[in-house]
Parts: C-alpha cells; structure tokens; sequence
C-alpha cells in the first residue's frame, strides 16, 4: 500500500479551499469541486463512465426535495415537513406538460413510494424524465429522513469526451473533517473505476466555485 | 482525523486454488476458434453475430469486417468500410441474414454481405446536413423497424425510427432521457416493445405502436447508475450491466427490479480477490434456459473471464473461460447451437462451445470460403 496523498496534503488542500471561501464571502453557497485529470486513457476506446457516487456528508443542504407517496410515506412525510403529493394529487395534474414541467422545476429531485414510481408515466407522463429528475425508490423498510439525506448526499459525474473527470464533493460551509472525508470516498470510488487505477490518474485538484485550485495529487 | 488516500497495490488474483477452479466452474466451454483482426494492437468493442453465425466486428478505423466460422476456424468474408466517425453499433437483421445495419456517429447504415459487401442504404435524419451522433440501434425482432439512440445535444437526446425499407425518418422520441441514450434494444418476440437505456441512470419501456411517445412511455425503471448494456433476457425479464458494473435483473412487465447484484459480489462470484478489477459483459439466457453472467477481470494478466449462473440471491459458478487472452468488451450468444462468441481489447475475436460441439453445432461450409490472410494464433 504507498500513500498518493498524504493525510497532511489532504487536510493543507482542505483548509485552504475553505479558508478562501471564508476571506472572500460570495452572495450563493459555493460548492466545492474535485477535478480528476486522467492518463493513458483513450476516450475513443477505452470504456467511457459516468454515475453518481453516494458521499457520507451532505453536500447540497438546502436541495428541495419531494416525496410522491403512498398514504403512509405522505403521512410520514407531513411529520417530517417535508413537501409530498399523492397519487389523486398527481392524477389532478391531468398530465398537463406546462404543470408537470413545474412540478419538475420546484423540486431538485424527489422519492417515489414503490407502488406510485410504477404509475408515474402513466400519471404524469415523461415530464419527470425530460427534467432529469425520475424519482429514486421509497420503500418502507426504510427510515425516509435517512433516504432524503442521502439523496443529498448522492453526486453525479460523467467522463465525456475530455480526459477530465468533475464531481462536486461538498460544500463551503462544511467542516474540514466532512469535507476530507467526501473527498477520500470520491478519490476512491473514481480510481476504483479505472481501468489501470492510479496509473490512469495524472492529477488531481480541488477547487471551491469561485476560488482557485489546490493540488493533491 | 481521515487517514491517507492509499494505492492498493495488491495484484488481483484467484481466491481458490486451480483443482478448486476447475471443480467449482463445472460447465465446460473450450475454444474453437481464435482469429486476431489485425497485426497492431486494437480493440474490438462492438461485435454482432447472425443466425447463420456470421460475425461481424468494428475496428477502430471505423471499419467492420464479417467473419465466418467454418468447423474451426475464421474466414474473413467481407471488410465494409464506409464510416468516416465513430462506430457505436452493428446489428444483424434477424430476418434478412446477409443484411448487417451499422450506426456511428455519421448516421445509420444498412450492408449486403454477400458479394463484396455494399452500403445498400444510408438512412436520413430530418436535417440531412446535420446527422445525429448515434451511441446504439437496434432492429425489431419483425425486421422492420430500426431505432437509434443519441448522445446529448443541448439537453435533448433523442431516440430517432425507420422503416428499414426507406431512408427517411418515421419520427422520434426526446422527451424521455437526459442523457445519452447508450443501449437501444427491441423485444425478441414483440415488435413493438423497446427498452431504453442511458447515462442518466433509466431504463424506458415503451410500446411503439401507441401514436406519440407520451403514450408510448410504459414505464421508466430508475437504475442509479449509467447504464452499459441491456439484454432481454425472456418475455418479461431484461438485464442490466451498469458503468459501475452492477447487475440488476428487471421485470419489464410489473417495473420490479428482481435483482441487484454488486461489483463485490460479482467479483467474490467468479473467486478473484479484487472488486475493482471486476468487469461485468453482459447477462444472456443460455441453452439450459439459465441467466448467465459474463464477468472478468482487468487485474493481474486481464486475461481472466468466467461466468455464472443467476440463482435467485446467489450468483454460481458456471464457465470458465481458460483460453481466453483478453480483457472482454462484448459477446453474443447462440442459444441454438450454445456458442458463444467474445471479442475485446487485443483485438481477438473467440468462439466458444461445448466440447464436440464442433462436430455437431457449426455450420457446414458452403462452398469455397476466401482466406483473405493466414490464421494467426498469436497475434503480435
């Protein structure tokens, strides 16, 4: 096992993103970015990749979510206060497509129960899918306040055509130790993606939106 | 305080012992044919076979040669070239043998294999100027209907139709992924049921007969993660393998995910000792009328490559593909005669069978076949 980047880089990294953030204060929370420079790596054969990992701290806090439930999970929901609609809500919605597309843009993304996700072209038709945001299966054998969080918690990337990977991996307002940590789970569930792991890897940086970038690796 | 961010360096290998390998993987397959495309180092991602088990290849020139196997060797039948950008897809018609349909990012194409092999067909966009970036097709099980999917352009991808008789469009779907649309696969029996699948994470199930794609749009099953390849596996079941080499197992008449099987699981499965090595093909229903799962790993020489059987929770042990050379991109499988045919990173085309199934299974030869150059076993 050799050390890539060591816990001292990883933390000086760290800290100096956030203390940027901290100097120079913007009017929106500025998200902070891991950029991944790959290598040996033929975009035009290789596999290409893309996904979404599930990080241990929430990095969007204030993502809007919405739960389509069954008379349980909105029952469920109003105690948590968290917005819900149930099915005879949606069918008011009468597949209208300038309601639907609202509907998608009020929230960011949303939690079907596993009876109502099946009904959802039907009832809405693909407003939700044009939106980017189907939702992702509520069961009851789950706690929902422990979905929505990771929810918020789940980032996506997608290695296109450049030989660059970007994933957001929290946020300016994070403790150090949060953030850190949401980077090492990153690092490591990307490099586990490649096919020659870190030899695949020519560099890698984190960055907060507006600031500059700070080397790891 | 977090630790480190540490290199695994730890070389992928067998969790068994060989004697145990041989015993565990039980149902036999042996090589019968090996055929290397070129003498350079290439990569073969895109493979399709027909009935009559021609075996058609796309090389990173854009290029797509049709082998034949005869008892047990490859003959090369036909080199078509004809795309000037990527090649994303080749499909046999499943009616018309000698027909071979090939989508890339310049459009869609249709080849007669006979003969020298000719482009009989370039099949139009609405905007003949500005054809569509196509990522896959695929032709109805009638023959009649091809569909291709697209990356993204500004937000839109699209799921473009035609009547494989005429080159202009019948019309499209956009509404229904945000992201490029990397498997298209039309039902084996049904001719109007097609699944989607994309790197926003769905799968769509649609019955392209309805009259607009609103109504098409059966259901949408929400896999989590980009999807690779989609099968269909039986009347109502399809497979898919994620980029993160996941497995799941749907119900595409209920939209219940069956299964979900993990990189670890996989991995353990087929006795390597390291997941992120793990490397999932795809899933087919085999001659025994079981789900297979092709999986390999990248680790150690990348050579190695098995499978196994679905059972329920449990993923068994079934082929082990000793032979093998490469790190595997695709495979297509003949239920009929129990072949199975791979091809991936070094270029190098295999058929597998049973042991005797070269006597039995092959198609005989039909008259004199052209080897256009040597059988090269070993390639470089």
């Amino acid at each position: 096992m050799s050390s890539k980047v060591s816990r001292e880089t990883l933390y000086e990294c760290v800290n100096a993103v956030l203390q940027f953030a901290k100097d120079k204060k913007r009017n929106f929370l500025e998200t902070v970015e891991l950029q991944i420079a790959l290598k040996n790596y033929d975009t035009q054969k290789d596999k290409r990749f893309a996904g979404s990992i599930r990080l241990k701290y929430v990095t969007r806090p204030n993502m809007q979510v919405c739960v389509l439930g069954d008379q349980q999970h909105c029952d469920e929901a109003k105690v948590l206060n968290v917005p819900c609609m149930d099915a005879e809500a949606l069918k008011k919605l009468n597949k209208n497509k300038k309601m639907v597309k609202k509907l998608a843009k009020k929230y960011d993304a949303f939690l079907a129960s596993e009876s109502l996700i099946k009904q959802i072209p039907r009832l809405l038709g693909p407003g939700l899918n044009k939106a980017g945001k189907f939702p992702s299966p509520l069961s009851h054998q789950e706690s929902m306040s422990q979905k929505i969080d990771e929810v918020k918690a789940t980032v996506k990337f997608q290695m296109k055509k450049v030989l660059c990977l970007s994933v957001a991996v929290g946020n300016v307002d994070m403790a150090a130790d949060e953030l850190a940590q949401n980077v090492h789970l990153s690092v490591n569930f990307l490099v586990s993606l490649l096919k020659k792991h870190w030899q695949n890897v020519r560099s890698l940086h984190i960055k907060s939106t507006m600031g500059p970038s700070q080397r790891l690796y | 305080m977090e630790s480190d961010i540490v290199e695994n360096s730890e070389i992928d290998k067998d969790t068994v012992s060989p004697e145990d390998l041989e015993t565990l993987f039980s149902k036999k397959y042996k090589l019968l044919a090996e055929t290397a495309v070129t003498l350079k180092k290439t990569y073969i991602n895109k493979l399709s076979v027909s009935k009559s088990l021609n075996i058609a290849v796309q090389l990173l020139d854009n290029s797509i040669e049709v082998y034949r196997l005869d008892k047990s060797s490859l003959s090369k039948v036909c080199r078509l070239s004809g795309h000037t950008k990527t090649l994303t897809e080749l499909v046999f018609s499943n009616k018309e043998e000698h027909l071979l349909y090939s989508a890339g990012h310049d459009g869609v194409k249709l080849w007669d294999i006979r003969t020298s092999g000719l482009c009989v067909q370039e099949y139009k966009d609405e905007q003949p100027s500005h054809p569509r970036s196509y990522e896959c097709m695929d032709v109805s099980c009638s023959g009649r209907v091809i569909c291709a999917g697209t990356e993204t352009v500004q937000n839109d991808a699209y799921m473009v139709f035609w009547d494989q008789r005429k080159p202009e469009p019948l019309g499209g779907y956009w509404n229904s992924h945000t992201e490029d649309i990397t498997q298209v696969k039309f039902h084996k029996d049904k001719s109007e049921t097609l699944a989607s699948g994309s790197i926003d994470g769905i799968i769509n199930i649609y019955n392209i007969e309805e009259p607009t794609e609103d109504e098409a749009l059966i259901f949408s099953l929400n896999v989590d993660h980009a999807v690779e390849k989609i099968t269909w596996l039986n009347e109502n079941q399809l497979s898919c393998a994620t980029q993160s080499n996941v497995l799941q197992i749907w119900d595409s008449s209920s939209a219940d995910k069956l299964q979900h099987y993990d990189r670890e699981k996989i991995s353990r499965s087929i006795k390597r000792s390291r997941a992120d090595d793990c490397y999932v093909v795809d899933a087919f229903t085999d001659a025994d009328g079981r789900v297979v799962v092709l999986a390999g790993s990248a680790g150690g020489e990348g050579h190695a490559l098995r499978s196994l059987a679905l059972a329920g929770k449990k993923l068994q042990p079934a082929t082990l593909f000793a032979e093998n050379k490469q790190l595997v991109r695709c495979c297509a499988y003949d239920k009929q005669r129990d072949v199975l045919v791979t091809t991936g990173e070094s270029g190098l085309v295999n058929v597998w069978g049973a042991p005797g199934a070269d006597k039995e299974a092959l198609p005989k030869q039909l008259g004199k076949s052209v080897r256009l150059h040597e059988q090269r076993h070993r390639p470089y």
